[in-house]
């Protein structure tokens, strides 16, 4: 490999791993620094726990045939996201300016490509196998089967990124969506049939049926190495596993390198269009709300409230025009609850069971609040690269925070209402009064949680972008915020409950008077939350804390 | 040093650049002129083996940049619009990182005189980010000199350059034209680009429509009389009736 190119991983890796020692110098890189060891020290306690006293231990929490049965699966789905969202083949701006025009052969960049991808792997790999206990596979098979896992899923997906060039070239546009259009019918078609015969036993069972059609295991046979890696048992089947593991990951290099294509065109294109569709989510601060927003919908404009309506406004505004992403957000979460949860218990007989259900419901829908606020951001995560023009508003920053905060607020408590009467018309385990009363405390709830989030957020700047969709590190950061808000959250719903319960009994009333209570001990701690969010909008430095 | 023959470039359905005849020798300096979406970026991303053309032939010192892309790679620098630079890298490191990628030998001297002439000197431990824009500018520049290209592409380098920036630009550039570089540069800047280079090509919507020095262009617009400026040529060229084909 080209001198330059090793320079440049090795000089890469010293300068983030200096940037993140400057990181933990600060107060603020020491206190995250010592949120992720506390994490590590609880998943290690478990461990531990685990070894000491297996017997006595929970399940595993990825049991070992769920790995073979449907981890070549996840893998594949994995290789098909990362191909569409066109990261597949994804060089960073500062290599495409310095590495494409540079004397270089296509083997040195697809080499240099995959290796700065390995590091990537290596790191979620590392998180992978420190979150994600897998029956009893041993640690370091783990560790080199994740590795191995996503690092197969960055090379297959740059190589179907890659095949579809080359389809470009050759074809014109409406030819190749023909014939990507009838790959996509060979590969899905034989596994429709089995899917949806299994559709009453709920999603997993008809992942599992798909995951057992004749073409579906026959591409996912070269992901079947990694995964057995991770299971293997023994020293043998896992240098066994993992040889054939690494033959099939440069197998796959090499085919990338010698595909007849305008590779550097073709990464140039995929790259340019991935850095737009970034750009796009880093400042719609979330995953899904990356898309164009296409609809011209009009808002009435808000009262002036000191500076915070017209920030509301805006803000209510952008949601409204990227609906489509949010929307698509929730329909996803809809469906996967829908199919994991209500369907099998609509069918269920036993009374007693559809109850226990219907509650489950209620509890996802009241549990929105800590959710749907984590993965869309209409709020200061939206406008990290707009925080210098926020402090350069004439208003005050408990003004600017309030309008920043409120349009998540409000649309989450929509949201959450809408649930709340979809459960009154579709099941009879409430009485409309205990829904109106726990209707009563959302708004607040869920102000408090997008002022947890923010607050966080101000605090402890981060992208709420993922590098892939295989980059656990970022993963890892929000299981860590989601945690802490859980924690948080939790804290004041148990204060706000206790208040609510002795008002009740001291006020000798029902539901609603409990509901007032609650709602009330809700509403005074988000004042001290809202002038936690504006101090630390104070205190975020425009020149310091931008992530990159 | 280049030499474009017949050059055409589609996206699809859409032709940025249509038929593109043109050669730049051993120190001329060539200002790549034209309205947004003329194909000016789209030439000089092909001449740097960047974009494969549709059709025609691009060459650098004699080497096809398809067919041998490496040579021609050896032998040209582009110098992108909005440079981008790796953020943790420090700006010598940069010089390093150029130097191993083009496998110099005894770049350093050389490279200590690049940073003095383009007053980066002071600056050459800092890491790339703490650059201005025009640092980061001037920084691209000292590594495409580095290997003393016979082909120089710098697409919109003046963005950003405050006036000793410019200054100093022109006087690297002028330096390595009158080494034996061919150098184009293309720019919206007009006033600045005029008096750097000797000649001009003017495209419009992919099409070469003017290929001159400002005399010789002037002299073929009639509408225009007296000492004109590039601007009020620019203008006359673009917004009017496309029937300026070059000659």
């Amino acid at each position: 490999m080209n001198r330059g190119l090793r320079f440049l991983l090795w000089r890469d890796l010293v300068g983030r791993t200096r940037a993140m020692g400057r990181r933990l110098r600060t107060g603020r890189g020491a206190a995250g620094a010592l949120g992720v060891g506390l994490f590590l020290v609880a998943i290690g306690f478990v461990r531990i726990l685990r070894w000491a006293h297996p017997e006595a231990a929970a399940p595993p929490l990825v049991a070992a045939a769920r790995v073979r049965e449907l981890g070549p699966l996840v893998l594949l789905a994995l290789v098909a996201l990362n191909t569409l969202s066109g990261r597949g083949l994804y060089f960073r701006p500062a290599e495409i300016g310095w590495l494409f025009a540079a004397p270089l052969t296509r083997h040195e960049l697809v080499a240099y490509n995959v290796l700065v991808r390995a590091r990537l792997a290596a790191l979620s790999a590392l998180w992978m196998a420190l979150v994600f206990d897998v029956g009893t596979a041993r640690w370091p098979a783990v560790l080199a089967g994740a590795f191995l896992a996503l690092l197969f899923v960055q090379v297959a997906s740059q190589l179907c990124s890659v095949a579809i060039a080359w389809l470009a070239e050759r074809l014109r546009p409406a030819h190749r969506a023909a014939v990507l259009a009838l790959a996509l019918l060979l590969v899905l078609g034989p596994a429709w049939a089995p899917a949806s015969a299994a559709a009453g036993g709920g999603l997993r069972a008809m992942a599992v049926a798909m995951a057992g059609s004749p073409v579906l295991r026959s591409l996912a046979w070269p992901a079947r190495a990694c995964l057995e890696l991770v299971l293997a048992q023994d020293l043998a089947s896992a240098l066994a596993w993992g040889v054939a593991a690494v033959a099939i990951v440069v197998a796959l290099v090499e085919a990338i390198a010698r595909l007849d294509v305008a590779y550097a065109e073709a990464a140039f294109t995929r790259s340019h269009a991935v850095e737009r569709t970034r750009a796009r989510m880093r400042s719609g601060g979330g995953t899904l709300a990356g898309g164009r927003g296409s609809a011209r919908l009009r808002i009435p404009r808000f009262p002036r409230l000191g500076g915070a309506g017209p920030l509301a406004w805006r803000q209510c505004l952008e949601l409204a025009r990227n609906l489509r992403g949010v929307l698509s957000m929730i329909v996803v979460m809809g469906v996967v609850i829908a199919s994991a949860v209500l369907a099998p218990a609509l069918g269920d007989a036993d009374p007693a069971r559809r109850a226990f259900t219907a509650r489950v419901g209620l509890g996802v829908v009241v549990l929105m609040s800590i959710v749907l606020t984590q993965n869309f951001a209409f709020d200061f995560r939206r406008d990290v690269d707009r925080m210098a023009a926020l402090k350069a508003l004439p208003i005050p920053s408990v003004a600017v925070a309030s309008g920043q905060l409120m349009a998540a607020a409000l649309f989450t408590t929509l949201l959450q209402l809408a649930g709340f009467a979809l459960l009154a018309a579709t099941t009879d385990a409430f009485a409309a009064r205990a829904l109106v009363a726990l209707a009563v405390p959302l708004p607040a709830l869920s102000w408090a949680a997008v002022c947890i989030d923010n607050a966080i957020f101000l605090l402890w700047p981060y992208r709420s972008v993922p590098e892939d969709p295989g980059d656990m590190g970022f993963m890892g950061r929000n299981m860590l915020v989601m945690a802490l808000k859980i924690a948080l959250v939790g804290l004041l719903a148990l204060g706000a409950g206790l208040a609510a319960v002795a008002l009740a009994r001291l006020a000798g009333g029902g539901a609603l008077v409990a509901s007032a209570g609650a709602t009330a001990c809700l509403g005074l701690a988000c004042v001290p939350l809202t002038w936690l969010v504006s101090w630390a909008f104070d205190r975020f430095d425009v020149s310091r804390d931008v992530p990159a | 040093m280049i030499e474009v023959r017949g050059f055409t470039k589609a996206y699809g359905e859409r032709t940025a650049v249509r038929d593109l005849t043109f050669s730049v020798g051993t120190g001329e300096i060539v200002g790549l002129l034209g309205p947004n979406g003329a194909g000016k970026t789209t030439t000089l991303r092909s001449l740097a083996g960047i974009l494969r053309p549709s059709a025609g032939t691009l060459s650098v010192g004699g080497f096809d940049v398809v067919r041998q892309p490496l040579e021609a790679k050896r032998r040209l620098a582009l110098v992108p619009d909005d440079p981008p630079l790796f953020t943790s890298l420090t700006v010598w490191e940069h010089l390093v990182l150029t130097a191993q990628l083009y496998d110099l030998a005894g770049w350093e001297d050389r490279a200590g005189a690049l940073l003095a002439d383009l007053e980066l000197s002071t600056r050459r431990d800092d890491l790339a980010d703490e650059l201005s824009r025009g640092m980061r500018q001037k920084l691209c520049v000292a590594c495409a000199l580095l290997h003393e290209p016979g082909a120089l592409l710098l697409d919109e380098p003046l963005t950003g350059l405050d006036p000793r920036g410019i200054r100093t630009l022109y006087t690297a550039l002028r330096r390595q034209a009158a080494a034996g570089a061919a150098v184009v540069v293309s720019s919206h800047l007009l006033a600045q680009i005029e008096a750097l280079c000797t000649r001009f090509l003017v495209l419009r919507e992919g099409r070469l429509l003017l290929d001159g020095s400002k005399p010789e262009i002037a002299a073929r617009l009639p509408a225009l009389r007296g000492d004109v400026s590039l601007e009020e040529i620019f203008f006359e060229v673009t917004e009017g009736p496309q029937e300026h084909e070059a000659s």
